[in-house]
């Protein structure tokens, strides 16, 4: 428990580092600007790296009144904790990288194909055999939104059909 | 209003709202915001009434699961567990779904007369607003939701000057430098607000949905085994929980009229001020249909009560109305005087559509509650592709930009881990869209100023703001040591 709860803390910290990273690169963005239009996203990048600051500093200070023991251990763990390889925290990123494909094909295969791997691939993660059972459900939702988004949207969707077989 | 099409788009977003609102997780922010890329190429007077139907669908349909599975659909649903899902264990699950829809429709329609009655009156106030005002409106309504919609008012600030930030990029309307579009021509109007919506609240649900299922090992949530539906509630009933009902329908639309409270508290509140007033407090938690009375009529008034603020100062209430807020920008409709005079009928329809969803949502869930409750129980291996499908598809179909789903698959994955680490997502959207509004304020009082900053402390209704801003900061760091407190006092106790 006590270590879930420093996980949280430390994963934290990293988040600060990351705001103040894109105050810093904002604020030095803003020299590139007129006066007058840089004002506002300069304020705005002092405000937010000076809470982050802050937020840093308080981490700093109340992880040197925890006991020693706790912070060689926090220290141990540190990157461990961050990339945590677990399989529900991977998970979520193949979905990103899977949806990263996705719009990368979706132009140049056309959005059938696209989509249908889409979604298989999705359903595989979750259920391999629940997938692979169901897998018309990968060719029908597909068809759907090709449905709401061609017929009824009238949107300008690249379609496999036109590209293999025009 | 009175059009055929109207209804039929009322029917759609009652129905709608109520299976996102029934499916765990889910709610009124995230359904209009999944609808949001279908109704952008629709007229404003069918589109607006059509996410009524969604906002009012959505709060009973997390009521549904809450009965039946003992699951609140979303979190304003929580209190209606209580002695929803115990009254479904004694066999009395009709019961608890009628009292639960007909209290709902009656607390939607007292917050939605009220929003009728106070936003026209209201909105005077907006006369006496200048450039300074606006600036100072805009610091006020991002402080509150930052300090209300999290646990950690710091971290709300982080979220709501993340999203002023966000609202800086692309080409500067006064004077038309470019700022952060790194030669993108595809954000010179500054960051697509379809995508973005999807990005805060849509895609983050698809990824945490995605990990929670492995967390859990579970394809479908399960319906619990009913001793028999037992009968529906007799108007006699319902006559006897008048108080109770009238009381939550008050206590919900105030909290829903102050900004960043919102449904999560109402229905806290009025289910506590139900069992304080009763004559029988230790019946409370047991399945009574007055628990369930209480808990949906203060957390549907709510809807009604939140639109106030939203429609009058663009301050939303909640989650759900910051996504309203977006969906009125995209539609070219923003917040003010505006609305109630140029834009008239506009404003005028969508207010009386929050009234009439209350009527279809009566109609509709007599009798399909049940199907939604089985529909909350619907295999995740269809509807996880199924959403990641909407999410990105419907951030295409704004601009017809393919760089528009990469804003979102981004953002979208940022947001997720701030997500994961508890930063609130509302402040970020009012940010972007206020960011425009504060800013054009801040400019032009300080060129009428002439670079004087005082500007905003000798104006009076900017000292108002501001002081309530100081309060609001104040009120939102007690809860965060109170949480921080609390957290504290657990570890000290396990340490033991």
């Amino acid at each position: 428990m006590k270590i879930k709860k420093s996980n949280t803390l430390d994963k934290n910290l990293l988040s600060y580092f990351v705001f103040c990273i894109i105050a810093i690169f904002i604020y030095i963005r803003t020299f590139d600007m007129t006066p007058s239009s840089s004002m506002f996203p300069r304020l705005l990048s002092i405000f937010i790296f000076s809470l982050n600051a802050f937020l840093i500093g308080q981490y700093f200070y109340y992880s040197s009144k925890r006991n020693e023991k706790e912070i060689i251990q926090n220290r141990k763990n540190y990157w461990k904790n961050i990339f945590n390889l677990k399989k529900y925290t991977v998970i979520p990123i193949l979905v990103f990288i899977i949806c990263c494909l996705f719009v990368f094909a979706y132009p140049r295969i056309g959005f059938e194909l696209s989509a249908f791997l889409l979604v298989f691939s999705i359903m595989l993660l979750i259920n391999r055999k629940e997938a692979i059972k169901k897998f018309y459900f990968a060719i029908l939702i597909p068809l759907l939104f090709l449905l709401i988004f061609k017929v009824g949207l009238n949107l300008a969707v690249p379609l496999t059909v036109e590209i293999f077989f025009k | 209003m009175f059009q055929p099409i109207v209804f039929i788009g009322m029917i759609f977003g009652v129905s709608w709202g109520m299976f996102m609102g029934a499916l765990p997780g889910f709610g009124a922010a995230i359904g209009m915001a999944l609808l949001i890329p279908f109704t952008y190429g629709i007229e404003p007077i069918i589109a607006l009434p059509i996410l009524a139907g969604v906002y009012t669908g959505a709060y009973y349909g997390g009521g549904i699961t809450s009965i039946m599975i003992g699951v609140p659909g979303s979190s304003p649903a929580a209190a209606t567990i209580m002695d929803g899902f115990p009254m479904t264990q004694k066999g009395q699950s009709q019961k608890a779904l009628t009292t639960s829809l007909i209290s709902s429709a009656f607390g939607g329609i007292f917050g939605g007369f009220a929003l009728l009655l106070l936003a026209p009156k209201l909105v005077q106030i907006v006369l006496l607003f200048g450039p300074a005002e606006y600036f100072v409106l805009a610091v006020f309504g991002l402080t509150i939701i930052a300090s209300l919609s999290g646990a950690s008012i710091m971290k709300g600030l982080i979220s709501g000057t993340f999203g002023l930030l966000l609202s800086t990029i692309g080409v500067d309307v006064i004077t038309g430098d470019s700022r952060f579009t790194f030669g993108e021509i595809y954000l010179f109007d500054g960051i697509p607000l379809i995508p973005l919506v999807l990005a805060l609240f849509a895609f983050p649900r698809c990824l945490i949905m995605m990990k929670d299922i492995f967390l859990k090992e579970s394809l479908t949530l399960s319906l619990s085994d009913e001793k028999g539906r037992g009968a529906s509630v007799t108007l006699k009933e319902m006559f006897k929980m008048w108080k109770t009902v009238v009381r939550s329908s008050i206590i919900g639309t105030i909290i829903g009229m102050i900004p960043g409270a919102g449904a999560n508290i109402a229905c806290w509140v009025g289910y506590g001020e139900a069992k304080r007033n009763s004559k029988h407090p230790e019946k409370f938690g047991t399945g009574i249909p007055e628990g369930v009375a209480a808990a949906e009529a203060a957390n549907n008034s709510v809807a009604g009560g939140s639109m106030i603020p939203l429609l009058t100062l663009g301050i939303p209430g909640n989650s759900a109305s910051a996504v309203m807020l977006g969906a009125l920008m995209i539609q070219g409709l923003v917040p003010g005087l505006k609305l109630f005079e140029t834009y008239s009928s506009i404003t005028y329809t969508y207010m009386i559509a929050m009234i009439f969803s209350c009527f279809i949502l009566l109609a509709i869930g007599w009798y399909t509650s049940r199907i939604f409750a089985k529909l909350a129980t619907i295999n995740f291996l269809i509807l996880v592709p199924t959403i990641v499908m909407v999410v990105l598809m419907g951030s295409f179909s704004s601009r017809h930009y393919v760089f528009d789903i990469w804003v979102t698959l981004f953002l979208g994955i940022f947001c997720y881990w701030l997500t994961l680490l508890k930063y609130p997502m509302p402040p970020i959207l009012l940010g972007v869209i206020l960011g425009p509004i504060s800013e054009k304020g801040l400019r032009r009082a300080l060129m009428i100023s002439k670079g004087d900053w005082t500007v905003f402390l000798t104006r009076p209704i900017c000292i108002i703001m501001l002081i309530l801003s100081v309060i609001s900061v104040y009120y939102g760091l007690r809860i965060s040591r109170s949480n921080i407190g609390k957290g504290m006092k657990k570890k000290e106790k396990l340490k033991i």
